[in-house]
């Protein structure tokens, strides 16, 4: 597994082989051209650019150099992972037992310092989110972001994939154009297993007993598992490849303009999203035709024993569009951003800009952002190099005589040790002093909304609470400065002001006015 | 359906024939050749046939009681199961996972309240003893680790592992540089330490200097998540009531005190807030030897300073903040030992 290096078989993928098995046979032979493992050390490696940066994390293109090899790095502050080891074992297990060109390729992992690193395959296309981003900015795309040639292309690619992680009893939970990535050969992978989770437990690999919990993006989670009444299981990747479907063809999900919790309601209220449910005009998409559309629908049934599986959906005619990978050099990867673009949208991108709504275990609903403790966009050596020099040692033996004379690595002399920890101890206490904040503003349906906060200063950032108001579909793109510029106006004069009131992009059609804050808002400090 | 479903062949039949591939694949081992690839693939074919006799596919229902009754037959009598274990990094990425998958599930059958293949593995604890060594090869470490800690759920089992002298090799395997084998080995060695708390207790009472001293080379591992894995264990088992006299043993120890103090004061947060939960046993001990009082006395002033701005962001929780000033309160009524030497322990290190 972690000797084999990223399967190049460019005629596969023209085999059209809908049966599962032969799949699965034609990953394994790629196993068997191995070299040299993966070193295990961070001085094999020739860390380079940022290529993404996320709540704990960040991703930097790579090279390995005893293999002379390119690879991607993922970089995780352990200090800031906050949830169980356990759990980001059980990511590592979820990718290393998969060994399939649709599926990421782990390579090994190691502890540096405080980080734990990923050495994956380096996919140089980015995401396909960032190809339809820029694709979106870059042409009209009114009428449709891709050809259906090209959709079928990669979706089919997405299917096996995921027919291959479902075979292997894993549920990914988290299907979404940002995370499919592209290789620069056209190669397209799942990728990020943060959520993804294990069924196959039990004595039946087909029958599995159901999963409880809640993750997942809202505006690709499947109703089943926004209910969370009776457990769900490998279908519900089923409907988030739905809409993924929509997500390519129109650039978004279906609700990406709502709120998540709306997006709960219209998702368990509605009749289930189809091409035309986020669209301005009714014709605005009718270049798509009956196959894909029929297709979408099946996916997006309410009733997850009414979907397709993914064995299933390979076989559907709407795949017969797809092309091989080499159309994607073609198509998709030269309209995506360049590496050098994603490099600089990485190190802009703010914290908080995606995130995972989730029921806590006192059934209240919560909305974290993927980026929450993060402090620095970048990594933390940097903000490490700053702080003063840690003590690894105690005061205890500088008062005990007798233990002087040993030379126990625990005894300190320098007298200034005790004082030291003093000192760091009053900076930590000062540092995250938290704020609670209100932010009152109208919602799209001009109702006024107290959105209630903390910010713990030294810990958040002005900006990363701004995006994380944007990502939380709260507060308008358009608005993401101004936010942030006055949210920490308020928190620098905190002393002196206790509320600020500031105008917004846009009033809703209304002559803005600043008392009943319309085209308005205000932040106030509650404490 | 069709007594035998699709894949034709009896449970005899199948161990045979992957009896025999097996032991082609391990003669033609350095190969590459023609022939091993067969016999690979044999093996592969063999293993899915199985695993579907087993577990069923999308299409086809799992066999009967019967039909899994003698597989399982067949499998002891035949030793395949030791035979694959041995052969592991042989076969192929996803016969591997068959492999832990049919295993597994055969180690999960019962009859009645017997678990007849946990019977058989103890009479074959050579099976156990090659899942543990497989931790030293990274290809075959997670599939190992897979059927290692299904082992664990049983009592008998473990016991096994836990005395064994192989047993001590999990403090390597714990702290192997690739972190996935690293972490599940310590998932795995977890679960041999906390799974039977009766047992567990037994074992940690008997063999209590030996697990410390190897104990103590991990939370001084040079490898953070080592130190912060190993800590926060030992703050489990310290805290578990079957293990009370491990922890009467563990807190009488000023040695043990001074590394608590030390990791208090670690660069890492986490690793502080571990420390914590380990450190606060030995103020909350109503009966602390003397050199324990001795060093909680020399620290009082210092450890009420410290303790009182210790994570003060964590305000909401609360047992952690109740718990602090349960420990603040305890150090400042600290009273210096009377002279008279009654009832103190007087245990050294």
């Amino acid at each position: 597994m972690s000797t084999s290096p990223p399967a190049r078989v460019p005629s596969s993928s023209q085999i059209p082989s809908n049966n599962s098995s032969s799949n699965l046979n034609e990953s394994n032979q790629h196993q068997q051209q191995s070299q040299a493992a993966w070193p295990s050390t961070p001085n094999d490696y020739e860390l380079n650019e940022i290529i993404g940066v996320g709540a704990t994390a960040c991703v930097h293109s790579a090279f390995c150099k005893p293999r002379n090899e390119k690879c991607a790095i993922k970089r995780i502050n352990l200090e800031k992972w906050n949830t169980s080891m356990d759990e980001l074992l059980k990511e590592i297990q979820a990718m290393s037992s998969c060994n399939h060109e649709n599926v990421v390729t782990y390579h090994t992992s190691f502890v540096v310092g405080e980080e734990l690193w990923l050495i994956l395959r380096l996919l140089e296309g980015g995401s396909l989110l960032d190809i339809i981003k820029h694709r979106m900015r870059k042409t009209d795309c009114r009428h449709g972001v891709f050809d259906e040639a090209t959709i079928a292309t990669v979706l089919k690619e997405v299917l096996k994939g995921l027919e291959y992680f479902h075979s292997n009893g894993q549920i990914h939970r988290d299907i979404k154009a940002g995370n499919i990535l592209l290789g620069d050969d056209g190669t397209v992978q799942i990728a990020d297993f943060g959520v993804s989770a294990w069924l196959a437990t039990g004595r039946d690999m087909s029958r599995q007993k159901v999963r409880h919990t809640f993750v997942g993006t809202p505006c690709w989670m499947a109703p089943e598992v926004m209910e969370q009444d009776h457990g769900y299981d490998f279908k519900a990747d089923i409907w988030s490849f739905g809409i993924t479907a929509i997500e390519m063809a129109s650039g978004t999900a279906p609700y990406h303009k709502y709120p998540p919790m709306k997006v709960l309601l219209l998702t368990l209220q509605n009749d289930p999203p189809n091409l035309d449910t986020g669209a301005d005009d009714k014709d605005q998409y009718k270049a798509y035709g009956k196959t894909f559309r029929k297709m979408i629908m099946e996916c997006l049934q309410k009733d997850p024993a009414k979907r397709p599986t993914a064995s299933e959906l390979l076989k559907h005619p709407f795949f017969k569009k797809a092309k091989d990978k080499k159309y994607l050099t073609q198509t998709l990867l030269p309209t995506g951003p360049s590496m050098k673009t994603r490099v600089n949208k990485a190190a802009k991108r703010q914290p908080g800009t995606s995130g995972r709504l989730h029921r806590t275990t006192s059934g209240d609903w919560v909305w974290s952002s993927e980026d929450e403790d993060n402090n620095g966009k970048n990594s933390s050596d940097s903000e490490e190099e700053g702080k003063p020099k840690p003590l690894n040692q105690i005061e205890h033996a500088d008062s005990s005589d007798e233990e002087e004379s040993e030379p126990s690595t625990t005894t300190t002399t320098d007298p200034t040790a005790a004082l030291d920890v003093t000192n760091k101890l009053t900076v930590v206490e000062d540092d995250f002093r938290v704020v609670n904040l209100v932010l009152r503003m109208r919602n799209s349906n001009r109702e006024l909304n107290d959105i209630r906060f903390e910010y713990a200063v030294g810990k958040d950032t002005a900006d990363g609470i701004a995006s994380e108001l944007v990502g939380a579909g709260l507060v308008d793109n358009n608005d993401v400065i101004v936010m942030a510029t006055n949210l920490q106006k308020l928190i620098d004069q905190r002393i002196t002001i206790k509320t600020v009131t500031f105008q917004l992009s846009n009033s809703g059609g209304e002559t803005p006015d600043e008392k009943s804050l319309i085209g308005f808002a205000q932040i106030s400090i509650t404490d | 359906m069709p007594f035998f479903g699709k894949s034709q062949k009896s449970p005899a039949e199948l161990v045979k024939a992957l009896k025999e591939a097996l032991k082609a694949l391990e003669t033609l081992k350095a190969g590459g050749d023609k022939k091993a690839e067969k016999a690979q693939e044999d093996v592969s074919k063999n293993l899915v046939s199985i695993k579907n006799m087993l577990y069923g596919t999308s299409d086809s229902e799992p066999q009967t009681d019967i039909v899994v009754s003698q597989l399982a037959q067949e499998l002891y009598n035949s030793n395949l199961l030791l035979l694959l274990i041995q052969n592991l990094n042989q076969i192929d990425f996803e016969g591997k996972k068959d492999v832990a998958l049919v295993f597994n599930n055969v180690l999960r059958r019962q009859i009645g309240t017997r678990s007849p293949t946990v019977e058989y593995i103890c009479t074959k604890p050579e099976i156990l003893f090659t899942l543990m060594a497989g931790y030293e090869h990274q290809e075959i470490a997670l599939n190992c680790g897979t059927m290692l800690r299904e082992c664990a759920r049983y009592e008998a089992l473990a016991k096994i592992m836990l005395y064994s002298d192989e047993f001590f090799n999990f403090f390597q395997y714990v702290e192997v540089s690739t972190f996935d084998i690293a972490s599940d080995a310590f998932s795995t060695f977890k679960e041999l330490l906390t799974r039977h708390k009766i047992l567990c207790a037994e074992f940690l009472e008997t063999n209590y200097d030996k697990v410390f001293t190897h104990y103590q080379r991990l939370l001084n591992s040079e490898n953070y998540v080592t130190r912060r894995q190993s800590l926060k264990l030992l703050g489990e088992l310290l805290l578990d009531r079957h293990n009370f006299t491990v922890m009467t043993k563990y807190i009488s120890n000023p040695d043990n005190l001074k590394l608590m103090m030390n990791m208090l004061r670690e660069k890492s947060r986490n690793i502080q807030f571990e420390a914590f939960h380990v450190f606060k046993v030995f103020v909350a001990n109503p009966n602390k030897p003397k050199p324990i009082l001795e060093i909680l006395l020399r620290n009082q002033d210092k450890l009420v300073d410290f303790l009182t701005r210790f994570h003060t962001e964590r305000s909401e929780d609360e047992q952690f903040n109740d718990e602090k000033a349960y420990l603040i309160k305890q150090i400042k009524e600290l009273k210096p030992i009377q002279t008279d030497g009654t009832s103190q322990s007087s245990q050294q290190q």
